[in-house]
């Protein structure tokens, strides 16, 4: 819908010459507050398994925000209490390296628990299965496709899963490369985007599937995506993100800060940005447009 | 409810026996060139030193002892008329009355008698006729009354593109826009930039900020009035013009003038928009845009039809549409609108106006096509039945009587998925409601000094079925609640329903001839609330009933105003009001709310209160070479919700503190005039991040750590237009005139918000951006002709 907005006003801009113009200003945004950030999405996968800490950082300050060493961090399997415990890799990032696929399996419950000197955070997240990919294909669009340029367009032919109520995170590789910019952020309730307007068990609606990204392929580029089953909560935390990464012009939301999933528990009213998922991944095979 | 309409019904009999000596004199009145009825025109019977004032149908109804009377018929911009008549029975006098002058546009303007603002009981009212809107300079030269209202005390927007208006501290969903009665849910083309209304079918506008009149409810704000033309019932008239965005046309003339004797008259109105033809040698280079949808169109028709004294029937209607695409995506929408009004006099006291209405407005997505595409489509619909009484039991007292009754269908949204196997359609369940008031007002002229309007509303919202509630349980303040139980509900079926008494009442004090002082306070139910929280509307938004968890919202505002008039002829009009409004259930969202197509809407909505006061001046000069007016209004508008901004008060997106308006026009010549408007206001409040972090690679999410909602005001807005009409000779048939138009003539960049995003050169760093929809000189120039 963006993209058909943006448009409409691009040609608006040409045809009225009302010159609608965006300029970058600098603001007193006033101080600053540190907040502690722990980044943690694992999958059910055999892969090694990573969570980032940091600290957050001035709006206006470039760069990648510094990692953040805590005291420990680790995943518990509810139901077998079993510790899973992260190593420190230096600059917050943390590993675990999962002696086969299923370690952390589908339809479990997981928690979450860091300690930084006396305060425990703790979040918890169920795994839930992952659906299946039939393939994914690509075709030129001379006209262009949803707005976007003329070009190589890729879509992914793949089901939802049966029954109400499945959240998906669809990622997408360019040339093994994870692509993450907020218009590449592809999330879906069943087999579409909102709540009221989804089928199920159908495949994903042409809006999702053959709009995984407005920017064209070029010849001799890979294309792979995956398909991650997410919890309802992770739905909208993401939904949130890329609402705000894109929150511009005339039908902008008013900003709001995305609430997280992991709390303090000795201190609720230490804030915890981040979240915690853990969820069934699937991934295509790797496909070179020609 | 029928306990009280029999009420009604003994008080109109009391009052008709209590006057049974006496005689009545009524008629119509109207325009004599074209036929078109004079409302609000002045009727005083001079040897009484009394009067009274014609109805929105030109009608009007004066009792008096039997005599012989002289009575006067007067109207800005046209001649008085003086007559004498011995009274014995009851009489009917039909008057049609002269334009001082019949030049095209820019002569001294068509308007309400000098001294109404004063004389009259009803305050915070703004009355705009066509002529007056024609001579604001307009963007990109097309007359638009939603943005001429903006110039109004009391009445804001938050920038171009914006669609609709704030009144006094309300949002756009609290102003009632009705359209030969008919209420409107969309008034803009192109989102916010033009509004649906041709001008060359609008007769008249009024704006009700205050002291609103029984027979209005439904909205907490304002009602914005807008009167179609009749439709000219003398000759047939050719208007039209050609501009830079639209082309009109509207005809207009009698039906069969021979056969049915001039009592039947009609008028179609038409503007299409040609952007997308104009934008073609831009577009057909650029792949994204060659094939574009682009365009806009309206249609407005009305007849009617005298079929004796006693009755009038009118029959009017709308159809717009906007619709934009791109290769394989579609958008568009629109309002359709029908009214059927029936004028019938029970007596020469009672005047009844039965009206009854369909209004529609729905919008269409589509992505792909044929068998690989997916298609949305929405929409509200309302029927309604109105009989509004009028009885003019004497002089000194006026009866306004009537109950309106409205049943609505909101079909949030239906789709179709398709692949080359299979088609599933899903969606939305439709939604059922009725709304229904009654109402009583009387207008009563105490002394020579004192008249008051006191009345009651009583609305009542029936939220129906078929369709399920839910019962909800919020955990935490300001964020989304859980649903714990779901009840279904058969047709018809009452799911929940309210009542809300909505008193209001006006009083004027004349302190003299001049000079008068009056007070006013209304009760307003509101029961659609307008699901949006873009800084902009967009045409997506959704209109929802009140609900078992969305309660009506209430306002109350009292209101108090200094009224004074001054100069040789009483040329300059000068008014001070002041406000005070509490707001009740005021729709607030969680973080992150789904609006669209959300089948749990009501969890993602919270309730706050709010708050709005201010001071507005109002100077005006009616006539003369130099005419227009200059407002400024001092004012807050603020909201509390649970769970947002620390509980505390906060601004609203919608507050300016100061908003500053000057209009005015200039006769240069007999063919020259010009015109121009002055609008500054302080710029609205907004949120910003101040700090940010990475996720899974995504890099630059913000985060406000304040937590306080609104925390940076953007810069002031301030613009300068102008215009020069250049009027042609006018001949017997013909008459024409050019618009040369500049709008934002010293290029301001008004901030329309400011906001925050990832460089899209550099994926590590993050900036804000000012954004501005117009940032420079838009010059127009429009060719309009009548024959």
């Amino acid at each position: 819908m963006k993209s058909l907005f943006k448009y409409t006003f691009l040609l608006l801009n040409i045809t009225l010459f009302l010159s609608s113009c965006e300029d970058p200003i600098d603001l007193d945004l006033g101080p600053a507050k540190e907040q502690l950030v722990i980044d943690a999405v694992i999958n059910n996968s055999a892969d090694t398994q990573y969570i980032y800490v940091s600290k957050s950082v001035a709006y206006l300050q470039n760069g990648v925000p510094a990692g953040y060493a805590l005291d420990s961090i680790g995943l518990l399997d509810t139901s077998t209490f079993t510790y899973y415990p992260f190593k420190h890799a230096g600059n917050g990032k943390y590993f675990f390296v999962p002696p086969s696929a299923n370690t952390f399996d589908t339809g479990k419950d997981y928690q979450l628990i860091a300690r930084d000197g006396s305060n425990t955070y703790v979040s918890q997240s169920h795994l839930n299965a992952a659906t299946t990919i039939d393939s994914i294909t690509y075709k030129y669009e001379k006209d262009g496709l949803f707005g976007g340029n003329k070009g190589n367009y890729v879509t992914l032919w793949a089901k939802d899963k049966i029954g109400k109520g499945d959240y998906y995170w669809l990622r997408l590789y360019r040339n093994d490369s994870i692509q993450s910019k907020a218009g590449d952020i592809n999330i879906a309730i069943d087999n579409s985007t909102t709540e009221g307007g989804n089928g199920d068990g159908d495949l994903f609606i042409i809006p999702i599937r053959a709009n995984l990204t407005s920017r064209p392929w070029n010849i001799g580029e890979t294309a792979q995506v995956e398909i991650l089953s997410i919890t309802p909560e992770m739905y909208y935390y993401l939904n949130l993100v890329q609402t705000q990464l894109q929150n511009t012009g005339l039908f902008a939301v008013p900003p709001s800060n995305i609430p997280s999933n992991i709390v303090c528990i000795n201190n609720p009213n230490t804030k915890v940005l981040g979240f915690f998922c853990m969820v069934g991944k699937v991934k295509s095979q790797k496909l070179l447009i020609k | 409810m029928k306990k009280l309409f029999i009420l009604f019904i003994l008080f109109v009999f009391i009052f008709k026996l209590s006057a049974q000596n006496k005689i009545t004199i009524s008629g119509y009145i109207k325009d004599s060139t074209n036929g078109e009825a004079l409302s609000s025109c002045n009727i005083s019977i001079d040897d009484l030193k009394t009067g009274t004032q014609s109805n929105a149908y030109g009608f009007y109804s004066i009792s008096l002892e039997p005599g012989t009377y002289t009575i006067s018929y007067s109207f800005v911009g046209y001649t008085t008329k003086s007559i004498t008549i011995e009274a014995n029975k009851n009489i009917t006098i039909n008057q049609e009355l002269n334009k001082v002058s019949a030049l095209f546009s820019t002569v001294s303007l068509k308007g309400k008698r000098k001294d109404n603002n004063v004389e009259k009981v009803e305050m915070s009212v703004n009355n705009l006729s066509i002529a007056q809107i024609k001579k604001i300079p307009a963007l990109l030269g097309e007359v638009d009354i939603v943005k001429s209202v903006q110039l109004l005390p009391g009445v804001s927007t938050v920038g171009e593109g914006a669609t609709g208006f704030n009144v006094r501290g309300g949002s756009i969903d609290q102003n009632l826009i009705l359209l030969d009665e008919a209420p409107v849910f969309n008034s803009s083309h192109l989102f916010g930039f033009f509004s649906i209304f041709n001008p060359d079918a609008v007769k008249d506008v009024k704006l009700i900020k205050g002291g609103m009149p029984a027979t209005y409810g439904g909205r907490l704000s304002s009602t914005l009035d807008v009167r179609m033309k009749e439709g000219n019932s003398k000759k047939t008239e050719v208007n039209g013009g050609i501009g830079v965005i639209f082309s009109r046309l509207s005809i207009e003339g009698p039906i069969m003038p021979k056969r049915l004797k001039n009592k039947a008259s009609y008028i179609v109105a038409g503007r299409r928009s040609y952007i997308d033809v104009l934008a073609k040698p831009f577009t057909k280079n650029n792949s994204n845009l060659k094939d574009a949808i682009f365009y806009f169109y309206d249609f407005t028709a009305k007849v009617n039809y005298t079929f004796n004294p006693n009755n009038k029937l009118f029959v009017s209607g709308y159809l717009g549409r906007d619709a934009f695409g791109v290769p394989n995506a579609k958008f568009d929408w629109g309002n359709t609108t029908a009214t059927v009004r029936w004028n019938h006099l029970f007596s020469k006291k009672l005047f009844t106006n039965f009206i009854t209405y369909y209004s529609k407005y729905d919008y269409r997505l589509g992505f792909g096509s044929g068998n690989n595409s997916f298609n949305w489509q929405s929409n509200i619909i309302n029927f309604s039945v109105k009989p509004d009484f009028t009885y003019y039991i004497t002089p000194k007292n006026t009866l306004n009587f009537g109950a309106i009754s409205t049943y609505y269908i909101f079909s949030p949204g239906k789709a179709t998925s398709k692949d080359i196997s299979s088609t599933v359609e899903f969606g939305l369940p439709k939604k059922y409601a009725m709304e229904s008031a009654i109402f009583a007002e009387n207008e009563q002229k105490v002394s020579d000094k004192l008249t008051m309007r006191y009345g009651i509303r009583i609305s009542n919202f029936k939220y129906l079925g078929k369709g399920t509630a839910l019962q909800l349980k919020r955990e935490f303040a300001g964020q989304r609640a859980d649903v714990i139980g779901i009840t279904s509900y058969q047709d018809m079926e009452v799911i929940k329903s309210y009542t809300v008494p909505e008193p209001r009442f006006s009083m004027n004090y004349k302190l003299n001839k001049l000079t008068s002082l009056k007070l006013s306070y209304n009760r307003m139910a509101q029961y659609l609330h307008l699901i949006s929280n873009t800084a902009a509307s967009v045409p997506l938004d959704v209109w929802t009933p009140t609900t078992n968890n969305i309660k009506p919202q209430i306002a109350d505002q009292v209101a108090v105003g200094y009224f004074k008039n001054f100069g040789k002829n009483i040329d300059y009009e000068l008014s001070i009001e002041s406000y005070y409004k509490t707001l009740q259930n005021q729709i607030d969202y969680v973080d992150g709310a789904n609006l669209l197509l959300n089948p749990q809407l009501e969890t993602d909505l919270l309730s706050g209160k709010g708050r709005a006061y201010g001071i507005e001046f109002y100077a005006k000069k009616n006539v003369g070479k130099l005419n227009g007016w200059i407002s400024y209004t001092l004012a807050k508008s603020e909201r509390k919700v649970d769970g947002i901004s620390k509980n505390e008060w906060y601004a609203n997106r919608f507050d300016r503190r100061h908003n500053l308006n000057i209009t005015g026009s200039y006769e240069l010549s007999k063919k020259w005039n010009a015109a121009a408007s002055f609008v500054f206001g302080t710029g609205t409040p907004t949120n910003l991040p101040n700090t940010k972090y990475s996720f899974q690679n995504i890099q630059g999410i913000p985060q406000n750590a304040s937590e306080l909602r609104n925390n940076v005001r953007i810069k002031p807005y301030h613009r300068l237009d102008m215009s020069f009409t250049y009027t042609h000779k006018k001949t017997a048939k013909w008459e024409s005139n050019w618009v040369f138009g500049v709008y934002n003539i010293y290029k301001r960049r008004n901030p329309f918000s400011y906001y925050s995003q990832p460089d899209p050169q550099n994926n590590f760093a993050t900036q804000l951006i000012r954004y501005s929809v117009i940032g420079s000189i838009v010059p127009s120039v429009s060719w309009n002709f009548k024959f």
